[in-house]
């Protein structure tokens, strides 16, 4: 059995809990979030080379009263770090974490999750942005906690991206 | 020549070093020198020699199992045999001493307490006894790579509900992180106890490169704590390579259950494991409901063995078979009629005759009784004869009608068991009577009138009894084949002359000669003769003694058959 760590980061009230919820194992309540500052679910995927188990250690959000502990990062064999599209701040926000992380635990590989895909009217995050990033060599993806659209391909992806890298 | 001399000596040992390289068997000869210590060298340095080598020993083990299994068994069978013992005695002693808390537990006011909450909690009543019983169980044991959190091997005891131990892990760890970086803890300290409630506490053990997390319901005892930190520098010791180099694949740590498994300890309260009342209760009905049933068994074996026994010594049967199988009795054998019947006899000692089976063939038996009860069936003795066997002659005495001698006579040696007869004893009663009415006869005198031959008329009834014996000797005689005469013998009294006398006895005999033949009696059976005064019956002195003598008398000739 192959289990792996990731972390998911991001700023505070992204949707980084209401994203996965539906698609995770799940024994500990959000309040954990608020008090410990992590919470962990499980995901597991069926790859070519059998099952993996994602250990996912959903992290409290960045905010101005709380910052991410890096201890908590310790050992994540990926990161999602998840941008709310209608909120350009948590994008610097996720800039800013993925410095702090790749500090903490390297150049593992890492998503770069836009949010609220469904509400795109809204987004203060335009398309010329996104292309922007993704030129820089950031692996971006668009999902929708509400719809739930890309949220699968969002954990294979980084399964894909993990056994490369490893 | 010059470049002989300056290049030969190392030509020559180019040439010596090249047939060393080039020839296989001086090399192989060479490399067993140090192969040994080579092993040794490379094995201090990496586990490539084991790595090598294990695809090749797996195949020689599985060849070896497959030609001659027996070699590894009994290699094997010092390092299992005990280990067998061992888990199957651990597993027998905890079947009964959970066996014995249910039962400890069952009746008691504390039990009906307990089977409420077991009803209330669905849990099986055994757990439930078992929680309130225990002074601490090591419920589960955790070990958790420290750099990620994830859990490389997870054992727990039986019956205890567990969480997903990943998450379990991952949040422990975390919590960990939490703490330390709230108390600013440098280093490897941490936490060594989490205490949960009154009765639940996760006791950790920081190693190296892993932490052991067991989880305890109860007050366990401080030198669990040694045991946990021992099995942990076991396991780092064991899985060294494996947990520095974890990527994510926990198959490695799987072969780790057995340490950690060692972990899984708990005890019990002290009162509680006193055997229960009733676990004596039953071990007693037991032992007295097989002790009953051996002493039946035994009492049915022994009643059977008698009955066999009895059969075998009974008269006129030889077994040949005799077995008890399940419900069934086989009796088979030999049967004289006259034996007592097997199945009455099997009745009689208290087995059911409707269960035998088998069959009996008839024979004669010789034994002496069954051959007298055969010869009296066969000859039918009338009262007065006694019969006796001696050996295979049959003795015969006492005294029976004529027909039923002779009829024995042809019959006897015809019975099963007899050989010849032996009748010096027995007796014909007609030859009785006929010598008995003979001998009434030669008693009788018929007496006559003086100087004549005519019979005094008061002898006439005698006559005529004399007569009616006649005629019976006639009858039983010609039975019996014998060959007798009355002689009918005349005498006269001394009075008068010789001649005349004789004449006159000769008349008398004639006379009574005749008046026999005229009452019925053949004359085969007389004859006559006179015997003058020559034969008196008395001296005569006076005229009675005369008279007396003046008389026809009976003589019996017997004649040869």
């Amino acid at each position: 059995m192959i289990k792996k760590k990731i972390c998911m980061l991001g700023a505070f009230a992204v949707g980084k809990t209401s994203l996965v919820q539906q698609y995770v194992h799940s024994i500990f309540s959000e309040k954990y979030q608020t008090t410990v500052g992590v919470k962990i679910d499980k995901k597991t995927l069926s790859v070519e080379s059998g099952a993996i188990d994602l250990i996912l250690w959903d992290i409290h959000g960045e905010d101005a009263f709380q910052s991410v502990r890096t201890s908590y990062l310790r050992g994540a064999a990926g990161l999602l770090i998840v941008v709310d599209g209608t909120r350009r701040a948590t994008l610097d926000t996720a800039f800013d974490l993925k410095t702090r992380a790749t500090e903490t635990v390297g150049a593992v590989p890492t998503i770069l999750v836009f949010n609220k895909s469904d509400l795109a009217a809204d987004w203060e995050i335009t398309p010329a942005e996104l292309a922007q990033v993704r030129q820089k060599g950031a692996v971006t993806v668009e999902t929708s906690a509400k719809t739930g659209s890309g949220v699968e391909e969002t954990f294979e992806m980084l399964v894909r991206a993990m056994l490369e890298h490893a | 020549m010059l470049q002989d001399i300056i290049v030969g000596p190392q030509k020559a040992r180019i040439d010596r070093l090249e047939g060393r390289l080039d020839d296989p068997a001086v090399r192989t000869e060479e490399i067993s020198h140090h192969l040994a210590e080579a092993l040794v060298l490379r094995s201090g340095r990496d586990d490539k020699i084991a790595s090598a080598l294990e695809p090749t020993i797996a195949d020689a083990l599985k060849a070896s199992v497959q030609r001659k299994p027996q070699v590894l068994a009994d290699a094997l069978f010092p390092l299992m045999g005990p280990g067998i013992r061992k888990a199957i005695s651990a597993t027998i002693m905890g079947m009964i001493q959970s066996f014995n808390h249910v039962l400890n537990h069952s009746f008691s006011w504390q039990g009906v307490k307990w089977r409420l909450e077991a009803l209330r909690t669905r849990k099986p009543f055994a757990e439930v006894v078992l929680l309130h019983s225990l002074v601490y169980q090591v419920e589960q044991v955790f070990l958790i790579h420290h750099a990620n959190g994830l859990v490389l091997n997870h054992v727990v005891a039986p019956t205890v509900d567990t969480q997903d131990p990943d998450l379990v892990s991952g949040m422990l760890t975390a919590i960990q992180d939490f703490i330390k970086d709230s108390f600013n803890v440098e280093g490897e300290a941490g936490i060594d106890t989490l205490r949960v409630g009154n009765d639940r506490s996760v006791w950790v053990e920081q190693g190296g490169r892993t932490t052991l997390a067991a989880v305890i319901r109860g007050t366990p005892p401080m030198n669990l704590r040694i045991r946990l930190r021992d099995v942990l520098s076991r396991v780092e010791l064991k899985k060294n390579d494996d947990i520095a180099n974890f990527d994510g694949d926990t198959t490695p740590f799987a072969a780790l259950d057995d340490d950690l498994n060692e972990c899984l300890r708990y005890k019990i309260k002290e009162e509680q494991t006193r055997i229960s009342p009733w676990l004596w209760l039953i071990v007693i009905l037991v032992v007295g409901l097989a002790g009953w049933w051996g002493y039946r068994s035994h009492q049915a074996n022994q009643q059977w063995a008698r009955f066999v026994h009895d059969l075998r010594q009974a008269p006129g049967i030889v077994v040949t078979e005799a077995k008890r199988r399940g419900d069934e009795i086989h009796l088979s054998g030999l049967r004289d009629p006259l034996a007592a019947d097997p199945l009455a006899l099997l009745a009689a000692a208290g087995f059911d005759p409707g269960r035998a089976v088998g069959r009996w063939e008839s024979y004669y038996a010789l034994d002496p009784d069954f051959v007298l009860q055969r010869a009296r069936q066969a000859l039918d003795p009338p009262a007065g004869v006694d019969l006796r066997l001696s050996a295979d002659t049959l003795i015969i005495e006492g005294t029976a009608p004529h027909a039923w001698i002779v009829g024995a006579r042809r019959l006897g040696p015809l019975v099963p068991g007899i050989r010849t007869l032996a009748t010096e004893a027995l007796q014909s009663a007609e030859a009785l009577e006929l010598e008995a009415v003979l001998a009434q006869i030669a008693k009788t005198t018929i007496l006559f009138i003086s100087g004549t031959s005519e019979i005094a008329p008061e002898e006439a009834a005698k006559l005529e009894q004399t007569a009616v014996r006649g005629r019976r000797v006639q009858e039983i005689a010609a039975g019996l084949d014998r060959r007798v005469r009355i002689a009918v013998i005349g005498h006269t009294d001394a009075t008068g002359e010789e001649e005349f006398n004789r004449a006159l006895s000769y008349q008398r005999a004639e006379k009574v000669w005749q008046a026999l033949l005229a009452l019925g009696v053949s004359p085969r059976y007389l004859a006559v003769k006179g015997l003058g005064a020559s034969d008196p019956l008395r001296p005569e002195n006076t005229e009675e003694d005369r008279e007396r003598n003046r008389r026809v008398s009976f003589n019996i000739i017997w004649e040869p058959d």
